[in-house]
């Protein structure tokens, strides 16, 4: 890191990302407690929507828009070796998003915004949350405007010369954030902040819905992209070799940028505003967005090949053995594909729009959900920390055998979790309840993958506090010696001297995402004006 | 020919009663009529209430008086204003009936019916003590229903604390326990009709007189 005043910007924005976490974490544990029906004194559907609803704040909109923001300035200065441009505007996105989280937090802790994470109008909440995720939203695209005006002034001192591969995903995953969230902006600038301060009568659930759709996908891709940056800039590097493929790597954050957005009518696949060809047309593209994950699962598992054998690992599957299971960035990788492979197979069906009908508001989907992102994509942001946290605070990590107990316990806390979630929702659990009311023989044979759930969640709680534990004894440990290491990006195996333009810069891809995202979603939004539909009243106070 | 006039005969008392249980849809405009009533039109208007509702519009028990019951008089305070308005138009427009409540409300104009609504809507729910009657199984009902009846849990339409719904789901907390049994009583039987879709008729079908009292006793005293 280049001086202390990046570091600062950095960590201010990854404290607050891990603290939303943890505490979301105790929420989380409730919830499984609650939901169990095993602790009637904790039996509250109104606490409990409240939890869900705070509990989904802060981990799909806190913690990752925070921890990529501390991110992306980590990566662009590192990786550009230049200062953060115009310091005073990055903590002016930083104060923003942070108000409007306060903002948020208010009616959301006081139970006058239990409209989940989804919002899922007409369910109407108190004007103040909308209001405070806007500015959180705002507060993010400031951190996007940086990255993108950061990436073009490199360009433009270094003509021809290709952009580094972490700041060229980091500056993918600014425009495809700005692309993700102008669906729901429009939603909760046009339809949501009017509804609940009454300006507007009626909401046309469906148009929001539609809206939200827009953003639902590829919101996942934005909080991912971190984690594949990791794969590719960091993991070869940790693992003591060197990255397969710098092109491909451009190639898959490219396809995923574009791909993530044109496909989200697979979360509308059992609603009545979308015609089957929509939904079909969205259906395809869901399937093109699985190859950048093959293509990533192929080179990262390439490049730990490479270092396995550079290792002296030999034979077919000998070079995983000599992996260095004991570096947390390796670790980290291994347990996130694995997580990635399952929940992956149940992307597949929750993209295929026969059997999604057999899993569609079932508990199989807050199971692939936390599966894939607080598992495969959580766990290389512990890494991400883990690794970036010594040079940040100038100090040592506090505790190494700590941080891998914490990374085994939440891949193996993970899997308990979230095994019995799919399970349950194959044996016909809906989503979104708060309590299992109608006993009968089915409802009883949800019992034990119920318990099974509150001892994974148990275990992530504990994981979940060794992290912030390690973190914090990490920054307030009095520092012994000079710490002087540096970010060590891998270097491709096959070295890039030039690049092609279109995998260099993002001006064309940017323009392919307007035409596909007309073609996708331009009809499909104007249809609401063209039809004379009647609009909802508001449900709720 | 003849099987027609046959059928025309049979379906026509059939015909004459397809009413809707209410005239009152919840559209915007009665939505914004309702939001936007009066309060000191409405403080006005209820004066007149007084007499049989209470200064507080905290209602009357039910009482015997020279051998006569007077049956108990519904609490009105920290009601859903939706709802007081609903009902008032319901007496007027005759999708219910009382002696004296129909004739009232014939004499109160929609607008007049919003503010009235307005101004009890703003008054505090009655607080009552604790009874001794065992609650458990009404306690049960309002927070788990009763799956082998397919009885939803009240809570799920009532509140947790019996607050009500913005849209015309009464508050049922502080609610005078005479008033509320001899209410459920009369969906039960079908005296009483003015529920949109039947949803407490069929649901009151399915209670016993023994729970129906729980339930009273429950809501009155719940906070």
């Amino acid at each position: 890191m280049n001086d202390a005043a990046e570091r600062k910007l950095a960590l201010s924005h990854l404290w607050v990302a891990f603290i939303a976490f943890v505490v979301a974490c105790f929420l989380g544990e409730y919830q499984v407690l609650e939901r169990s029906g095993f602790i009637p004194a904790l039996e509250s559907p109104s606490v409990y929507f409240a939890s869900v609803s705070t509990h989904g704040v802060l981990m799909a909109f806190v913690l990752t828009t925070f921890f990529i923001m501390g991110f992306g300035y980590t990566i662009a200065t590192t990786s550009l070796k230049t200062p953060v441009w115009n310091k005073p505007l990055a903590w002016g996105g930083f104060w923003l998003a942070l108000v409007g989280v306060v903002l948020a937090a208010i009616p959301l802790l006081t139970g006058k915004a239990s409209v989940l994470y989804t919002f899922y109008p007409p369910i109407v909440a108190h004007a103040a949350f909308y209001i405070g995720a806007t500015l959180l939203v705002v507060g993010s695209w400031v951190w996007c405007c940086i990255m993108l005006v950061m990436f073009v002034q490199w360009k433009k001192a270094n003509t021809g010369q290709p952009v580094p591969l972490a700041m060229f995903a980091t500056a993918m995953n600014a425009m495809l954030w700005l692309w993700t969230s102008a669906g729901v902006a429009l939603e909760v600038l046009f339809q949501l902040i009017p509804f609940s301060l009454g300006w507007i009568d009626t909401i046309d659930p469906g148009l929001s819905r539609t809206l939200f759709a827009w953003t639902l996908h590829p919101i996942v891709y934005f909080w991912l992209i971190p984690a594949y940056t990791a794969f590719y800039v960091f993991v070869p590097k940790q693992a003591g070799g060197f990255l397969f493929s710098d092109e491909m790597a451009r190639l898959a954050f490219i396809v995923l940028a574009v791909f993530a957005l044109p496909i989200g009518f697979h979360h509308l696949y059992m609603d009545p505003e979308q015609a089957k060809g929509w939904k079909l047309l969205h259906g395809i593209g869901t399937f093109v967005v699985a190859l950048p994950t093959l293509v990533t699962g192929f080179t990262v598992i390439a490049s730990l090949e490479i270092a396995g054998r550079l290792r002296g690992g030999k034979g077919l599957f000998g070079w995983i053995g000599s992996l260095p299971w004991t570096n947390t960035m390796v670790l980290s990788v291994i347990l996130s594909l694995l997580m990635l492979i399952f929940g992956g197979f149940g992307g597949i069906v929750n993209a295929s729009y026969a059997m999604n009908a057999m899993i569609h508001n079932t508990a199989w989907v807050p199971g692939h959900f936390h599966l894939i992102f607080a598992g495969t994509t959580v766990i290389m942001y512990f890494a991400i920390a883990y690794y970036l946290w010594p040079m940040l605070v100038k100090k040592p990590l506090f505790s190494s055998p700590m941080a891998l107990l914490q990374l085994w316990t939440w891949f193996i806390g993970m899997s308990i979790l979230t095994t019995p979630w799919h399970v349950l929702g194959l044996l016909g659990q809906p989503r979104r309840i708060s309590t299992v009311v109608y006993n009968n023989l089915l409802t009883l044979s949800w019992k034990p993958y119920e318990l099974m759930m509150i001892l994974g969640g148990l275990i992530l709680l504990g994981s979940a506090c060794l992290f912030i534990y390690n973190l914090a004894k990490t920054q307030l440990n009095p520092a012994v010696e000079a710490f002087d290491q540096e970010i060590e990006f891998a270097e491709p195996i096959h070295a890039v001297k030039s690049l092609p333009e279109w995998l260099n810069d993002i001006k064309l891809w940017n323009k392919v995402i307007a035409v596909l995202m007309a073609i996708s979603f331009g009809y499909p939004i104007l249809q609401f004006f063209f039809m004379d539909t009647s609009g909802s009243s508001p449900w709720g106070y | 020919m003849k099987r027609m006039l046959l059928l025309l005969a049979l379906i026509t008392p059939v015909a004459v009663n397809a009413e809707p249980s209410s005239q009152i849809a919840w559209t915007p405009e009665v939505l914004n009529l309702v939001k936007n009533g009066d309060l000191n039109k409405g403080k006005g208007l209820a004066e007149s209430c007084k007499s049989c509702h209470g200064d507080k519009g905290q209602g009357m028990k039910e009482e015997t008086r020279d051998g006569e019951t007077l049956p108990a008089i519904p609490a009105l305070a920290g009601q859903v204003a939706t709802y007081t308005y609903k009902q008032l138009r319901d007496y007027a427009n005759g999708s219910r009936s009382h002696d004296s409540m129909t004739g009232i409300a014939k004499g109160l104009k929609e607008q007049d019916a919003a503010d009235v609504a307005v101004w009890f809507s703003s008054l505090p729910a009655q607080e009552n003590k604790s009874g001794s009657r065992n609650l458990a199984r009404a306690e049960k009902m309002v927070e788990e229903g009763d799956g082998k009846r397919i009885l939803p849990p009240c809570f799920v339409c009532h509140g947790g604390k019996g607050q009500g719904e913005k849209q015309d789901i009464p508050a049922l907390a502080g609610q005078q326990a005479d008033y509320f049994a001899r209410t459920l009583l009369a969906y039960k039987n079908g005296q009483r009709h003015n529920d949109i879709y039947s949803r407490m008729r069929l649901i009151a079908q399915q209670l016993s007189e023994d729970e129906i009292r729980e339930l009273a006793q429950y809501y009155q005293q719940v906070k």
